[in-house]
């Protein structure tokens, strides 16, 4: 089975969560654990790091579709950042960029949130 | 037992026969010599022996303990005493030595001394029975023997007291007494079952023997004095009056073996207890070890046990893959102390050492604690299955003296067990849900495979090819073809996001909406603006729809699709393949006004031999053993260099690679190829 990890990362009011390997249906959860946990903690702010992800599936788009609108109606948001070419070609060719927020890099995502 | 139901039920009747006869014999013929004498007394053995057989029936009905018989006893020699106080008084009353018969009032006198003879009779075969029922608890080899010649010396030696009385041979009663004194004091030590009693209930027996001895004692002290009981008993019968000495005599020496033994033993009572309950926990758990299907209860059951092994106030489960590190079925423990406990055995040791059974001296948790979270020790042990260590079995007591060794020899036999019924529970649960997954998997395939088209429709001037390859998991790919109205020609190709049987469920949702939506509208964008709209009641937030609407008019040789986050189309035309990638979100991605805003709608003119190429990312996501991905460029050069060929052709060279480039891998997701080739002035010409 593909491994895939998350670390959380704060940012002043910013959580920064990071990506790493392979985020598919069987690993999908374990995201949602980790942002379902922001949300209990009253955290709206969030940018993922998608630095070190390497292949991403239907169902591990759907972890960010699952949660984005709480953020938003929250006064927040995801926000994604520092795809690696193959992953953003799977975001573009749905339409994420048309509907979320990408960006090159990590500090660009943040400084965003705190404009 | 031994005095089985050849007679059930005329037994009260005989001994009721047996006692009137006894009477009638005793007033016609007085006891003056030694034939008369001997007579007598074998009727009152005969009323005895009928005696005990009706109370045998009320033993032989259930079990009894050792303690309810010593208690019962107890309760008899007591009732005895009084009885014997009472004849001594009514005798001193009554005043007779020798009993007149024949006068009025000594006939009633006679009759109620004798219905005290009866009664004793009945307290000594009660009295005998239980002495017989104490002396065959728990042997296991066979004793009968030493039984039996107990009683036989019994009887020679009451009967003798005969002898004695009339011809003065007081030895042959002295001989067969001794025997059965030695028999006495060599059946007394027959009382193994002590070892099987708990603490608490040797301590009872050690009170209830020391009461009967004394009680025994000075029942003897009352037969044997010159006084009225034993004036009225041997006036009955000489021979029973022995024998109820002697059977008092056998009491003392019974319960002071029994109490200086059970002194002995208290002080390994304890360590007996707890044996006990360690071979009693190990036997349920052992049990449950082939019946668990709950891991609750499982944990609920070893936590209970645990704490009953090895003498702690605490025990608590944690096992290695819950990151978490949650106690499971803690008891007697919270969460926060647990947690602490956890961390001050674990801290200072190398993980190596994790794999031994680990001691700790936990008082420092106890700052900020209530009494009853108050730990003074703790221990903890592996849960080792395959030398793979599953968890941890912790248990804390509250007294302030460490483990000992026999603790953790019970700990560790104890979790060894417990990894086992872990173990066990954890396999049937993964094998349970893998056979569920299989199941909803075949359902999810069944579905599939109905959903798709069963057969390619004919169309004029357009060759079509397609290939659906499912994956293990259902991908939730879907394509359809529909005849519309004024000589067009539909076709869809979508991929549901996730897998399994909702994927399955998507998909025919998706299949409903799509049908009936064609049968009103026929353009691209329309039809899929409408199924954006329609899903949204349904779908989850986190599922979406990839798809590729498209259209063919068949009369103006037209192509008209539009995309909803679909992969690219690919069209090959003159020599060349280009990506088509219209704009347009997935189905499900937002249901505002944006998704028909994005969809783009694309139309080409037909040219003679334009090949449309539809595929799902199962095809380009193909992976090789290092996890590459099969890549639309290589998709490209394929139909590139095939082009001139048929779509079946085509799309066979596809495959062909697509298989030998994941060669080893699992397929992950559905593999779908749609193809379509224009070929209108060709058959122009022909025709």
């Amino acid at each position: 089975m593909a491994e895939f990890s998350t670390k959380h990362r704060e940012y002043g009011e910013v959580n920064i969560i990071e990506l790493n390997g392979y985020l598919d249906a069987h690993t999908a959860q374990h995201l949602e654990h980790a942002i379902s946990d922001l949300i209990t903690k009253n955290k709206f702010k969030v940018v993922v790091n998608f630095e070190k992800l390497k292949y991403i599936s239907s169902a591990g788009l759907g972890v960010f579709m699952a949660f984005i609108e709480t953020m938003r109606t929250n006064s927040g948001d995801i926000k994604l950042a520092a795809m690696q070419p193959s992953v953003y070609n799977i975001f573009d060719l749905l339409g994420f960029p048309l509907l979320y927020e990408i960006f090159p890099t990590e500090t660009e995502a943040v400084n965003k949130f705190n404009q | 037992m031994e005095f089985s139901t050849k007679i059930s039920q005329p037994r009260i009747q005989l001994f009721i026969a047996a006692a009137i006869g006894l009477f009638l014999f005793r007033m016609i013929f007085s006891a003056q010599s030694l034939f008369l004498s001997l007579i007598n007394d074998l009727l009152v053995l005969t009323v005895f022996y009928f005696s005990i057989l009706n109370l045998n029936r009320l033993f032989s009905q259930k079990q009894f303990s050792a303690i309810t018989l010593v208690r019962s006893l107890l309760f008899l020699t007591l009732v005895s005493i009084v009885l014997y106080e009472f004849l001594n008084g009514f005798h001193s009353l009554v005043g007779i030595d020798k009993i007149e018969f024949l006068t009025s009032n000594a006939l009633f006198i006679s009759l109620v001394t004798y219905g005290f003879d009866l009664l004793i009779i009945i307290i000594l075969s009660y009295l005998f029975l239980v002495f017989r029922l104490l002396f065959f608890l728990k042997q296991r080899k066979n004793v009968k023997t030493y039984f039996t010649a107990l009683l036989v010396f019994l009887i020679l030696s009451s009967f003798a007291t005969l002898l004695d009385k009339f011809s003065g041979w007081d030895f042959v009663k002295m001989a067969f007494t001794a025997n059965a004194v030695i028999l006495m004091v060599i059946n007394s030590l027959k009382i193994s079952w002590i070892a099987f009693l708990s603490k608490k209930e040797k301590k009872q027996l050690l009170l209830f023997s020391f009461g009967l001895i004394i009680l025994f004692g000075i029942s003897i002290s009352l037969i044997h004095s010159e006084n009225g009981i034993s004036k009225i008993l041997n006036n009955f019968s000489p021979s029973l009056n022995y024998f109820n000495l002697l059977l008092n005599i056998y009491g003392v020496i019974y319960f002071s073996f029994l109490f200086v033994i059970t002194l002995f033993h208290l002080p390994t009572a304890e360590a007996f207890d707890r044996k006990a309950t360690e071979v009693t926990s190990l036997q349920i758990l052992s049990r449950l070890i082939n019946q668990v299907l709950d891991f609750k209860e499982l944990g609920d059951t070893i936590t209970d046990l645990a704490i009953k092994v090895c003498n702690a106030d605490a025990a608590w489960i944690i096992l290695t893959d819950d990151e978490t590190k949650t106690p499971v079925a803690p008891k007697n423990i919270g969460f926060v102390t647990a947690d602490k406990i956890q961390s001050v055995i674990f801290s200072p040791k190398k993980k190596h050492t994790l794999s031994e059974i680990s001691f700790a001296n936990v008082t420092v948790c106890n700052e900020n604690e209530t009494k009853n979270e108050h730990f003074c020790y703790a221990a903890s042990a592996p849960l080792k299955s395959h030398q793979k260590i599953n968890g941890y079995l912790f248990v804390a007591k509250k007294v302030d003296v460490p483990f000992d060794d026999e603790d953790k020899n019970a700990l560790e036999t104890f979790s060894d067990y417990s990894s086992i019924a872990i173990e066990n529970a954890k396999l049937l649960k993964s094998s349970i849900e893998k056979e569920r997954l299989e199941r909803e998997l075949d359902v999810a395939r069944e579905m599939q495979g109905k959903i798709l088209p069963q057969s390619i429709p004919k169309v004029k001037h357009l060759e079509i090819s397609s290939v659906f390859v499912p994956a293990f998991e259902v991908g939730g790919d879907y394509y359809d073809f529909f005849e519309l109205p004024d000589n067009k020609f539909g076709f869809i190709i979508a991929d549901v996001s996730g897998k399994g049987i909702s994927a399955a469920f998507i998909m025919a949702e998706l299949r409903g909406i799509i049908e009936s939506l064609v049968l009103t509208f026929d353009n691209p964008k329309e039809i899929l603006v409408r199924t954006n709209a329609i899903i949204e009641r349904t779908m989850e937030k986190k599922n979406f729809i990839t798809a590729v609407f498209g259209v063919f008019d068949l009369t103006a040789e037209k192509l008209f699709l539009s995309r909803a986050g679909h992969s690219s189309i690919l069209l090959v035309r003159n020599n060349e393949v280009k990506e088509v990638l219209p704009g347009g979100v997935g189905l499900g991605l937002t249901y505002s006004e944006k998704f028909e805003v994005f969809l783009e709608e694309y139309s080409l003119q037909l040219k003679e031999n334009d090949i449309f190429v539809l595929y799902t990312d199962g095809v380009t996501e193909a992976k090789n053993e290092n996890m590459d991905d099969f890549g639309i460029t290589t998709l490209k050069k394929i139909i590139s260099d095939h082009q001139s060929e048929s779509v079946d052709t085509i799309a066979k060279k596809i495959m062909t690679q697509v298989s030998v480039f994941s060669q080893g891998t699992p397929q992950h997701d559905d593999i779908t190829l749609l193809l379509f080739k224009w070929k209108n002035n060709l058959e122009k010409q022909h025709g």
